[in-house]
């Protein structure tokens, strides 16, 4: 082994070497950034745009957002969005420079074009193309050999010409060997080159002055500095975040701290909105923001939030550090769900959906949270003037405009318009169907894995109740294309994203989710962690069938107008093995409003598969009578196959973390 | 728990926290170790076996049983007082480590009664309360849901009623009460959201 490194002296290797990383890094970032800056830009602005076109409440929504929280928000999202100048599109800029001056580097040195010279290409030497025929070679050759053979050289040439003329007639001899001659060609194809290998040189891809004695010691230091310094941290910086931060990008220490409070949770405390806020201030996303305050002081802001109070911490105004801590809660809340999930503790995960709609509507829990939801509402003269039972928004609008105005104490007509199109626009959940859907089954069989298929109609508070009946049947069944088939789930996928929520008081822009629970009905336990909808069509809250105005639904209704919302939730278990039925309580919780949820009991009945074949059905006849007896048995001794349904272990961060 | 200030009294053999860091859990969990405790130090059988203790038993029986005689009086409050009286005893004066086998059974019947009664003289929120109590301790009879679904329903909580009744339906599917129940509670509940 050579002892001695050649090292790039003629500066032919290292600007290509350079050149391909710099291009590997660049390329891929530079159409990333362009996609970024251009496409999805405009994709954004005209989803935004198109929403405040057909989304009133959007555009309500911005109307009744105080200056405060626009300050806020300005604020907190130019930080992300000055984005012609970040640092992604310096690194692409110089990167591009640092290319066009290794290309001009490149094609100004001779000793790479040199080197290229010598490259030998038979082809190139008899002027023939790369497919050429045998024929055409042997007459380029000939032709060529005729001109620059030395015998037939003039006889009034110099020296000098005559010997270059020898060389090429030698080259093109060379390169006739090269394509006709097999040996001659084995070593063409084998080496480059008809006389077999020819000198090569192994070296080091760094250009000669970084070798030299002064920068030597520079980039010792830079290697030693990357390697020992840089290397690590980076890793350990990384490692740090991914171990820092669950799943569901909740502290660590805050996970923490909610596995804790679940685990010593007594059955006599009752769950409340008041007992998971103050839960929630102990998270130590709040402490990283502000880390001064206590978690005393974080409930006081949130309690601020939710009953609509000016923030002081101090005799300072508190009112920016609010709208930050309320607009982490979002993060928080979806992963306490998930924690309460991983106990299957369903009342607590009600209460914490509960807790949601409080903190994203910045109002307090109460019988009447329907109705506070909507602005310009007078408290006092809901709370003292109605006589009749007014708590929720479909029975509100069985009175007339005026009325409303009365009972919610609003008095200027264009403010009560607004105050009902919010009202009116908030998306409620009829149920039509549900069912456990085995794909390409009829029923739900045993061990099979069944999925939750719920038809729902959205509507508004506004619309008549449509009957179930109204419906046909064909526009309730699952569709059974093959594509449909092989993922159930695929169609939901193709449904409108939610749009902007209604929660002027909410620190940042939000679209509603329903989280979809799935529990036990025999010990009320959560069996899977929550299911996430963020994709509905809304269009059917536009429709115009006022209940106030349309008394009967006549022979002019047309189920087809409608849209029937399909919610499709995997389940993460399969079917038991034990035939019988399994009841099971879905609760779907909306995110943003009060008032859109679902709550509904369905019964998944496990049935023997049909029989395939005639004969065998003739064989086992007599046994079939046994078999009937046996499903009795089942049904009578559920709770049995039951439990040992309960008893699978769902999956749960809670308790790993708990492990840990 | 970082806090070091749980202090024992030798006096009257109980422990006390008077730090600042006090929750709520942890003076529940207190109060039950010194329930505890003085319970096993007024004993003075040093050998007994967790039974029941007859005098108390005996008080609470006949507080039931006049209990049980109002109501056939037709004195619901007098009768709720008494029953809700015994309940109260069996809770509160038996000693922690007393059968529980056999006080579950006294209370849940006890419990039940009065529970009809409060809803009888229409006290639907402690009778709610009770119902709950019962459910904890394992009650999953198809009555107890009918009570607590009717209970709902008087107190317009309508939603909560529906899942109630749903549940115990789910539990019970041919219970005939129920299912009238149910429909009424769907009936209600529409009325409730305006869609009549």
């Amino acid at each position: 082994m050579a002892l001695n490194y050649d090292y790039d002296e003629t500066n032919e290797t290292w600007p290509f070497f350079l050149l391909t990383v710099l291009l590997m890094i660049i390329v891929p970032l530079t159409i990333s950034q362009f996609y970024k800056i251009f496409i999805k830009k405009d994709e954004e602005e005209q989803l935004t745009k198109e929403e405040f076109k057909k989304n009133v409440l959007s555009k309500l929504n911005d109307k009744y957002t105080s200056s405060d929280i626009k300050d806020f928000r300005k604020k907190f999202d130019n930080k992300k969005q000055s984005n012609i100048f970040c640092w992604k599109n310096l690194i692409i800029i110089g990167g591009w420079i640092l290319v066009a001056f290794l290309i001009q580097r490149i094609s100004s040195n001779d000793a790479i074009i040199d080197s290229a010279k010598g490259i030998f290409d038979p082809y190139e030497i008899l002027g023939v193309s790369g497919s050429a025929s045998e024929r055409d070679i042997k007459s380029a050759y000939r032709k060529l050999s005729v001109k620059f053979h030395p015998d037939k050289l003039p006889k009034d040439l110099s020296e000098q010409e005559k010997n270059s003329m020898e060389e090429t007639f030698v080259q093109i001899t060379k390169a006739y060997e090269a394509l006709t001659d097999e040996a001659v060609r084995e070593n063409f194809l084998k080496y480059g080159h008809p006389d077999g290998p020819q000198s090569t040189s192994h070296g080091i891809a760094l250009p000669s002055f970084l070798i030299d004695s002064t920068s030597s010691l520079i980039l010792v230091i830079f290697y030693i500095s990357s390697f020992v310094l840089l290397l690590p941290y980076f890793v350990s910086k990384w490692w740090n975040k991914t171990k820092l931060y669950t799943r569901n990008n909740l502290h660590i220490k805050t996970a923490g701290s909610f596995v804790s409070r679940l685990v010593n949770y007594k059955p006599s405390q009752i769950a409340t909105v008041d007992l998971i806020i103050e839960w929630l201030s102990h998270a130590e996303e709040f402490k990283i923001f502000y880390p001064n305050l206590t978690p005393k002081d974080f409930e006081t802001l949130l309690q601020d939030h939710i009953h609509n109070r000016d923030s002081k911490i101090n005799g300072k105004d508190a009112n920016e550090m609010k709208y930050r801590i309320v607009a982490k809660c979002h993060t928080l809340l979806h992963g306490f769900l998930e924690v309460c999930c991983g106990f299957r503790n369903l009342e607590m995960a009600i209460v914490c959906m509960d807790t949601f709609k409080c903190i994203v509507q910045g109002i307090p829990l109460t019988k009447d949270s329907q109705i506070f939801q909507l602005p310009n509402v007078n408290e006092e003269i809901l709370k003292n003037g109605s006589v009749d039972e007014i708590h929720t928004l479909g029975k509100l609008f069985t009175f007339s405009d005026n009325e409303i105005g009365k009972i919610l104490g609003i008095k200027d007509e264009d403010r009560l318009q607004e105050t009902l199109t919010v009202a009116s626009n908030i998306p409620q959940i009829k149920l039509l169907k549900a069912d456990f859907v085995v794909p390409g089954e009829e029923y739900v069989t045993p061990q099979s894995t069944p999925y939750i298929s719920i038809k729902v109609l959205m509507r508004s508070a506004k619309q008549k109740s449509i009957p179930v009946d109204k419906f046909p049947n064909e526009m309730l069944q699952e569709s059974d294309d093959f594509e449909d088939l092989k993922n159930p789930f695929a169609s939901m996928e193709k449904e409108p994203l939610m749009p902007t929520s209604f929660a002027p008081r909410f620190p940042t822009n939000r679209r509603n989710t329903w989280c979809c629970l799935i529990a036990l009905q025999k010990d009320i336990k959560i069996l899977q962690t929550p299911y996430r909808l963020e994709r509905l069509s809304l269009n059917n809250l536009s429709k115009n069938l006022d209940k106030r105005t349309v008394k009967e639904l006549g022979d002019d209704f047309n189920p087809e107008d409608w849209e029937i919302g399909f919610i499709k939730l995997p389940l993460g278990q399969q079917a038991p093995a034990e035939l019988g039925s399994i009841h099971m309580r879905v609760v779907i919780k909306s995110t943003d409003y009060f008032g859109a949820d679902l709550d509904l009991s369905m019964a998944m009945n496990v049935r023997e598969p049909p029989k395939i074949d005639e004969l065998k059905d003739d064989i086992y006849n007599d046994n079939d009578s046994d078999v009937n007896d046996s499903d009795d048995d089942d049904l009578e001794d559920d709770s049995g196959s039951e439990s040992e349904y309960t008893d699978i272990d769902t999956d749960t961060e809670a308790e790993e973390e708990e492990e840990k | 728990m970082a806090s070091t200030a749980l202090r024992y009294n030798p006096n009257n053999k109980l422990i006390n926290d008077d730090s600042d860091s006090l929750t709520e859990s942890r003076e529940i969990s207190i109060m039950q170790i010194n329930k505890l405790s003085t319970a096993i130090i007024s004993e003075s059988n040093p050998n007994f076996t967790p039974q029941l203790n007859d005098e108390h038993s005996k008080m609470i029986k006949s507080l039931f049983e006049s209990g049980l005689a109002m109501l056939k009086q037709k004195k619901m409050p007098e009768a709720l007082k008494n029953i809700t009286l015994a309940v109260d005893m069996a809770q509160r004066s038996r000693a922690p480590y007393e059968a529980f086998g056999i006080q579950l059974q006294e209370i849940q019947f006890m419990l039940r009664h009065k529970i009809d009664l409060s809803l009888l003289t229409g006290r639907f929120l402690d009778a709610l309360q009770d119902i709950e109590f019962l459910m904890n301790t394992g009650m999953a009879q198809s009555d107890v849901y009918i009570r607590k679904s009717d209970a709902l329903l008087k107190l317009s909580q309508f939603e909560q009623a529906k899942i109630c009744c749903e549940r115990g339906l789910a539990l019970h599917p041919n219970e005939v009460k129920l299912k009238a129940l149910y429909l009424e509670i769907n009936r209600r509940l529409a009325d409730y959201n305006g869609d009549i």
